[in-house]
């Protein structure tokens, strides 16, 4: 990302102000590296098999 | 046979992230489509309560699963205007430009208010190293 861009998207986020704010509890997402290569092998013989 | 995957090839998906996500929404259910991720809660498919065209990352960096794992920060959101009531059960990530939907994760059910602000704090987006 353009580090201007960044730093506008930062300042603008600096500048809000709460209202009866909710925080949230975002879960972690792991990505399993062997998932995606099984996708990949799936498409992969998708595409051969028309 | 152990198998492994060079840092640059991970870091190359974390970063094609960080270049290309301009919208970050909470939603109502999980988001399969971007109308699903973008659109507010009663309007079409809609399942968007707050949106930010905020979203910034720092990373990548070697992840916590040890191995060639490498994850990137998403940086907190601060205070969201909530444009629709309801229980936000979900976060996702969005190119406006394509109209694309590019990632999405779970957070616990929090119920919302439209009017009132909701704060997404900083997480992870990890990728595993092969095993």
């Amino acid at each position: 990302m353009d580090p201007k861009e960044k730093a506008r998207r930062k300042l603008e986020k600096a500048m809000r102000r709460p209202v009866n704010d909710v925080v949230l509890e975002v879960q972690k997402g792991t990505i399993d590296i062997n998932d995606l290569f099984k996708k990949i092998e799936e498409r992969v013989k998708e595409k051969a098999n028309g | 046979m152990a198998k492994s995957c060079a840092s640059v090839v991970l870091d190359a998906a974390l970063q094609y992230l960080e270049d290309n996500v301009d919208r970050i929404s909470v939603c109502e259910g999980q988001p399969t489509t971007y109308e699903h991720a973008t659109s507010t809660k009663g309007v079409a498919t809609g399942k968007k309560l707050a949106m930010s065209s905020t979203p910034t990352f720092t990373g990548p960096a070697p992840g916590d699963g040890g191995g060639s794992s490498r994850k990137t920060a998403v940086d907190a959101e601060p205070t969201i205007t909530v444009d629709a009531s309801g229980s936000g059960d979900h976060v996702a990530l969005c190119k406006s430009g394509t109209s694309a939907l590019l990632y999405v994760t779970t957070c616990t059910l929090q119920v919302l208010t439209v009017g009132n602000t909701v704060t997404i704090p900083t997480w992870d987006i990890e990728i595993g190293s092969p095993t």
